[in-house]
């Protein structure tokens, strides 16, 4: 059909593009981009610095929050709050953590605490480059930084440690390309390295990042109070590892010089209305920030806020934003076996009202009451509650937590008395009656710590404590045969995520195989 | 030219003859009323009913004891709305009355028959003596005090803020104007107000569940000094009224309890 010039033709074209398909280019295009920013390119100016160290804090603050870690390790897996419909928070709840549920698996995978660790090493080994690049960078500031950054690493191995156990202990950038599987460290080991950390930091740290003749980053000490670590947030984690350990001697002495120098940050007790304020220490720039003596912010103003990432999430409702029920709610037969004395003021009675106090609790008498202690909506004085984005900052300890700890370490420490001093302290701020130790607690050291600890539970309600408390008690009470349990057989650590066995020198924890 | 007849016959019959349209998204929901086929009073005894979730025996005792309450559930003329309170309740605001005396040394613990007592009076004389104007000569002063005590009465108006002449079912509060209803509970002029919303569900605007909730109002009119409560079961009809069950989490009298009774059994001692 087709006349011989047109098959030359097509036979000509085929061979052309057959032979075009065999020779490839082997040459990657060369320039180089001017629009990415080269690890040479960085370490050069105060302002890299500055970004790199916000830089690690904001991991480290993601770590922790993104899917309401922090809650539901701490509060929503004590079984303290009722889930409501959410199977996955109800797994949680049952201790089903393999369950393979979005959220369980997310929060299973540790890599988000490894990025934040990477970070930090990173700037530990490359900013004393920056002292030399720029004049404005002192060599001060260089320390101040790197103690921070060391603190920051030390507090993410702590929290690793709490919730897996092992971990793998990685204490170099590793930014050189190589990807060396690296096993599980054991916990005292981790820990070993991480105290030493932080007893070399706390040398360096001051009170007070920055004076006013000599600014750090720019702004006062006083403008990063509550936002940024100092010498007495190390002693917190310190003070907090030795606790974890059941090494209480050293928990009392750290805690001592806590509230020893609370005073050089400006750090005070508490008043409830101020706690559970919109405006009260939750909120970033509230007057009470310098009692935050561990925390991590989500400023509104900066645009940092969120709606995952707080518990408000889970736990308000109807009438505080407009979400008809909460996820999470603590029963009304819960709330009042836990709050059993009429004249606390968190969730107390008020007889000349004749009402509860709604400190902790709104809408008591519902089926579903809503757990209203922190509720920083936006920037805690919105003008409507229907954009619920929430400002809270994520509090680690303040000083109330700190003296409920030193009670308690005394009271291990066979110091029955001294401690109730101080677990009286926290009594009357909230409106309770001093405990006697003859007439309230007969004269038993037990007694006393586990006043110290039924305390812990109404003040540190939903910070994220519960849990690692219900820990402690067991091993210093023993009164929780199924908590006993759990600590035997490694059951109150979570499972590691799936994703991470690609590293093949780990396995999983004993007793979620 | 046939083919092409036939063809364009059969083209038209198929698009004359079209699917039928579905109907909009939201059909109407029909939920079946719930009713009871004897008098409310029956209700609240529980008779003819199955395995009751809910008990309302503190309920009956009280209705027992006032006279008028009970001849208005035995006989009303234009139905009445009854809020039915559990028995739960009852015993929370008990618990919380008791703890409440407990930790204060108020005495003992009471229950519901020791405020189901008769009005009483505590008379107290006070003797003062007055130095006379010549010595040898006093002058007596007697002042007398009474102190009516009805628990009874207290107790009584407490209840009657469930009780309204009248039907109103949760589809009369949602009609209303802002979905909200004033009342004046039975025989007295105490108001308390009801309202109802339908939440949204899966994006239709009232789509979703019906919300009921009973307030008792304090005198305000300020939505922040109100006590409220959540209804679990609403619009229980009956043969003379409409039923509504209040959630068992609630506690009777919109916390007045303890205020109300907490000097219970200390009357001699308070008019010292």
């Amino acid at each position: 059909m087709f006349s011989n010039f047109y098959r030359k033709l097509i036979g000509y074209l085929i061979f052309t593009v057959i032979a075009l398909g065999l020779f490839s280019c082997n040459d990657f295009l060369d320039i180089e981009s001017n629009r990415t920013a080269r690890e040479d390119q960085q370490w050069e100016t105060i302002d890299d610095t500055r970004a790199a160290l916000m830089g690690v804090y904001g991991l480290t603050r993601a770590a922790l929050a993104e899917n309401n870690t922090h809650w539901i390790c701490g509060d929503v897996r004590s079984g303290d709050f009722e889930v409501l419909i959410r199977p996955d928070l109800k797994a949680v709840v049952n201790n089903d953590l393999k369950k393979p549920y979005p959220l369980l698996q997310d929060i299973s995978d540790w890599r988000r605490f490894y990025a934040a660790i990477n970070a930090a090493s990173i700037f530990i080994e490359k900013s004393p480059r920056t002292v030399e690049n720029d004049r404005s960078y002192s060599e001060q500031n260089l320390k101040y930084d790197i103690a921070q950054a060391k603190t920051l690493r030390a507090f993410l191995y702590f929290y690793m440690v709490r919730i897996w156990g092992d971990v793998p202990l990685v204490t170099h950038s590793y930014d050189n390309g190589e990807f060396p599987e690296i096993g599980r460290t054991s916990s005292g080991d981790v820990l070993t390295f991480v105290k030493n950390e932080l007893r070399s930091a706390i040398h360096t740290l001051p009170f007070e990042l920055g004076t006013s003749s000599n600014q750090y980053y720019g702004k006062q000490g006083s403008e990063w109070r509550g936002i940024l670590l100092n010498k007495i947030s190390a002693y917190v984690i310190l003070a907090h590892i030795a606790a974890w350990e059941g090494n209480y001697v050293d928990v009392e002495t750290y805690t001592t010089f806590i509230m020893d120098n609370a005073d050089e940050i400006n750090a005070r007790y508490i008043n409830i209305d101020d706690l559970t304020s919109s405006t009260g220490i939750f909120y970033t720039n509230s007057n009470w920030r310098s009692s935050r003596l561990v925390s991590f912010t989500f400023p509104f103003s900066e645009s940092e806020s969120t709606q995952s990432g707080h518990i408000e999430q889970l736990t308000l409702a109807d009438p505080v934003v407009q979400k008809s029920r909460p996820d999470i709610y603590i029963s009304k037969d819960k709330l009042l076996s836990i709050f059993d004395e009429i004249d606390d003021y968190r969730l107390g009675f008020d007889p000349e009202t004749g009402k509860y106090y709604t400190n902790y609790i709104h809408n008591l008498e519902s089926q579903y009451p809503v757990f209203s202690k922190i509720k920083v909506i936006q920037d805690g004085s919105p003008r409507d509650n229907n954009y619920a984005v929430f400002g809270s900052a994520l509090i680690f300890s303040r000083l109330e937590e700190v003296t409920l700890l030193r009670a308690e370490a005394l009271a291990a420490n066979n110091r029955p008395e001294e401690a109730l001093q101080y677990l009286n302290i926290i009594r009357e701020s909230r409106g309770l009656r001093s405990f006697s130790f003859k007439k309230d607690l007969n004269e038993e050291r037990d007694n006393v710590i586990q006043a110290v600890f039924d305390e812990r539970q109404r003040e540190l309600m939903g910070e994220g404590w519960r849990w690692w408390d219900m820990i402690r008690e067991q091993k210093l009470l023993d009164n929780n045969p199924q908590m006993d349990q759990l600590i035997n057989q490694k059951g109150i650590y979570w499972p590691i995520s799936n994703k991470v066995f690609i590293n093949t020198s780990i396995t999983q924890n004993s007793y979620w195989k | 030219m046939k083919k092409n007849i036939i063809l364009s016959v059969i083209i038209t019959l198929l698009f004359l003859s079209s699917c039928q349209n579905y109907e909009s998204i939201a059909p109407d929901t029909f939920v079946d009323k719930h009713i009871y086929e004897n008098s409310v009073l029956d209700y609240l005894s529980g008779k003819g009913i199955t395995d009751p979730i809910y008990t309302f025996d503190s309920m009956l005792v009280i209705i027992n004891e006032i006279p008028e309450l009970s001849q208005l559930l035995k006989q009303s003329k234009g139905g009445i709305t009854v809020f039915a309170v559990p028995d739960k309740c009852f015993e929370s605001s008990f618990d919380q009355l008791n703890t409440y005396r407990a930790q204060k040394d108020y005495g003992e613990e009471i229950s519901l028959q020791d405020l189901l007592i008769e009005p009483f009076t505590i008379i107290d004389s006070i003797f003062e003596v007055k130095p006379g104007i010549e010595p040898g000569t006093e002058l007596v002063d007697t002042i007398v005090n009474y102190y009516h005590y009805d628990y009874k009465a207290q107790l009584d108006s407490l209840f009657r803020r469930y009780i309204f002449e009248g039907w109103y079912d949760s589809d009369t509060v949602l009609n209303s104007d802002q979905q909200r209803l004033t009342l004046e509970s039975y025989g007295t002029k105490y108001r308390m107000n009801m309202s109802s919303k339908t939440l949204s569900s899966s994006g239709v605007v009232d789509g979703g569940m019906k919300t009921f909730v009973f307030s008792d109002m304090n005198e305000s009119q300020l939505v922040d000094r109100w006590e409220s409560t959540d209804i679990e079961h609403y619009d229980i009809y009956a043969n003379d009224g409409v039923i509504h069950i209040i959630t068992d989490q609630h506690n009777f009298s919109f916390g007045k309890f303890v205020n109300y009774f907490k000097n219970r059994g200390n009357e001699e001692i308070e008019k010292e």
